[in-house]
């Protein structure tokens, strides 16, 4: 099925998922998984991701080849009333030209997810090089969804065009 | 490896899938005889994946009730997929993974630091700027100095210039003269100190610092360069000098431009070539010195304008508190400190010694208040500092407890500083009270 945006119950498990894997691929041309927090815009239909330049490699390799794949999956995982398992296919890029205050636009999806974030940055001083951070951004391309997370079930295969 | 499959509730599979991207998708693993057995979700043939490199990465997070995580732990496993009938195998090729239970993540940020470095220089250098982390000016210098660790050096001013007023002696603007004088030598010693650990390879080698030990990082995380660095240590210890002429052209020659000497020449060379006192397990005499009788007998001088046994008698519990806050912070960095060849005074000593000369020192330090009112060098007031006692006894149980878990002995140090400064308040506040009786 080809869209111009995403399926309103795979979006609602995009905004209510605290754990994402996001799969690069690095210079050997092998696929590089990382548990990240995942942040959705749906106004943008764009999936965010904030990463520490301290964890910078997956940085690197997104940088080479912007081709990513993300994976939601695992109820406990997952805050919201449906629950499916997500794959989402994309191009992603960084964005680092301000790694100190660049990614602070995101922070109100952050504080829905993790609300003593404002804790953790008021003591910046303590950590002060996980707070120099870049911006993953994900233009979702194709996406499989197992409803009801059941693995047994052909997934639903969606297109996004290029209106999104 | 087999039984420990049950403690990751998510395991996927990544590869990079016929068309170009990467893939990934949710499995079903079993481990027998070394070799992971997949099942693979409907809609993904295991031919598709067969021949390929691929990462099995096994997650699991604890998602906490109030909102964030703890429990995090992964492992990954990359090697190549054959299939097997209707599943896959893995052979493993190689792993890495992160447990927190092991490796904290304030050590997994400590040992990814000289990554972020690199990652911003590279930015850097494509956007034709500078990066340093961005903290705020007040922020990158109270880290870079230390600042709080200030305490150290205006509890034992308070003390001479208490014990100066019991004898009748207070000038104010003198008071705070000496307080900002000294305060610009203590921020010199912290940022030379800091300077050449770092130089030296006693904090570059740390894994695990905490806020009371393993230095300010300042230079390793960036927010200081080390020109930077030297320039500032350079100008704290000028103009903590520049008060102390002043001060010995109008209140003493001699005596302070001897006190201050002495007081530069310890700040300095306490890490720096070619003494290095706190590499030769002179660290901790110089830090009693300099923190006891050099500041407060300087603090009461200046005031009274002569030396006296009196000042002398109230430097010693002082001069013990503020070396053993050196003292225990130098537990949690005694691994790291002997790789880098700092011998100080704890890693020539086994745990049971640390704790028994750390038993002794705290024990000095109510045994030499008690003898000043015994003696008749000061006010029976000064006794009312026994009453931290028992927050000593807390300390000292906390680093018996705690011994070598950095970390876990956050509570002690901080305890062992706060224990410090109020004792030393205390014995101040005596002062000040025998006064006005």
């Amino acid at each position: 099925m080809i869209h111009s945006r995403l399926p309103s119950e795979v979006e609602e498990v995009l905004e209510g998922a605290m754990v994402a894997v996001l799969t690069a691929v690095n210079q050997r041309g092998e696929a590089v998984s990382h548990p990240m927090l995942p942040l959705y815009d749906r106004e943008k239909g764009l999936l965010y991701f904030t990463s520490s330049i301290l964890f910078s490699k997956k940085l690197n390799h997104i940088k080479r080849n912007p081709r990513v794949s993300v994976l939601i999956s695992n109820r406990d995982y997952i805050r919201s009333r449906s629950y499916h398992v997500v794959q989402v296919k994309g191009e992603a890029r960084v964005l680092d030209q301000d790694l100190s205050s660049g990614w602070q636009w995101l922070l109100p999806l952050w504080r829905k997810k993790e609300p003593y974030i404002d804790a953790f940055l008021k003591r910046r001083f303590a950590l002060p090089l996980f707070w120099e951070r870049a911006v993953i951004e994900v233009q979702p391309r194709k996406v499989a969804v197992w409803r009801g997370g059941d693995l047994d079930s052909e997934p639903e295969l969606h297109v996004l065009g290029e209106k999104l | 490896m087999e039984n420990e499959l049950k403690n990751f509730e998510q395991v996927t599979l990544s590869f990079v899938d016929e068309d170009g991207y990467p893939s990934t998708i949710p499995v079903k693993v079993v481990l027998a005889d070394g070799k992971f057995t997949l099942r693979l979700p409907s809609g993904v043939r295991p031919e598709s994946v067969s021949g390929k490199k691929v990462t099995l990465l096994l997650n699991h997070v604890t998602p906490l009730p109030t909102g964030g995580y703890t429990d995090r732990r992964y492992v990954a496993f990359k090697g190549v997929a054959l299939v097997s009938g209707e599943t896959l195998e893995i052979s493993v090729e190689k792993s890495y993974s992160w447990d927190e239970s092991k490796t904290p993540f304030p050590e997994y940020v400590e040992v990814s630091t000289p990554r972020a470095r690199r990652y911003l220089e590279t930015v850097g250098r494509r956007l034709g700027v500078t990066f340093k982390p961005s903290l705020g000016l007040f922020w990158s210098f109270f880290r870079a100095v230390r600042l709080p660790f200030l305490v150290a050096t205006a509890v034992p001013v308070a003390i001479g210039v208490a014990a100066a007023f019991y004898r009748g002696f207070f000038d104010p603007l003198l008071f705070i003269l000496t307080l900002a004088g000294l305060s610009f030598v203590h921020l010199g010693l912290n940022v030379a100190n800091d300077y050449f650990d770092t130089l030296l390879g006693a904090d570059t080698l740390n894994r695990r610092p905490t806020p009371f030990s393993g230095g300010s990082r300042a230079i390793i995380y960036g927010i200081l360069s080390p020109s930077e660095a030297r320039i500032l240590y350079t100008s704290f210890f000028a103009m903590g000098v520049s008060i102390g002429i002043y001060l010995a052209l109008t209140r003493g020659l001699v005596e302070i431009a001897a006190l201050t000497a002495i007081g530069i020449m310890l700040s300095y060379f306490y890490t720096a070539p070619p003494l290095k006192l706190a590499y030769r397990a002179l660290g901790e005499l110089a830090v009693f010195l300099g923190f006891g009788p050099v500041i407060v007998l300087g603090s009461y001088f200046v005031q009274t304008q002569r030396l006296s046994y009196e000042a002398l008698a109230a430097s010693i519990p002082i001069g013990i508190l503020v070396m053993l806050i050196l003292y225990v912070n130098e537990i949690p960095d005694a691994p790291y400190d002997k790789q880098a060849g700092k011998l100080t005074l704890v890693t020539r000593l086994s745990k049971a010694q640390t704790l028994s000369f750390l038993a002794i020192s705290l024990s000095a330090v109510y045994l030499s208040t008690a003898l000043i009112p015994l003696l008749s060098l000061g006010p029976p007031t000064v006794l009312i500092a026994l009453a931290t006692a028992p927050i000593a006894v807390k300390v000292y149980r906390g680093a018996r407890e705690s011994f070598g878990e950095p970390y876990s002995m956050i509570g002690t140090m901080s305890l062992n500083v706060k224990n410090a400064a109020i004792t030393g308040a205390l014995i101040a506040a005596g002062y000040v009270v025998g006064a006005l009786l």
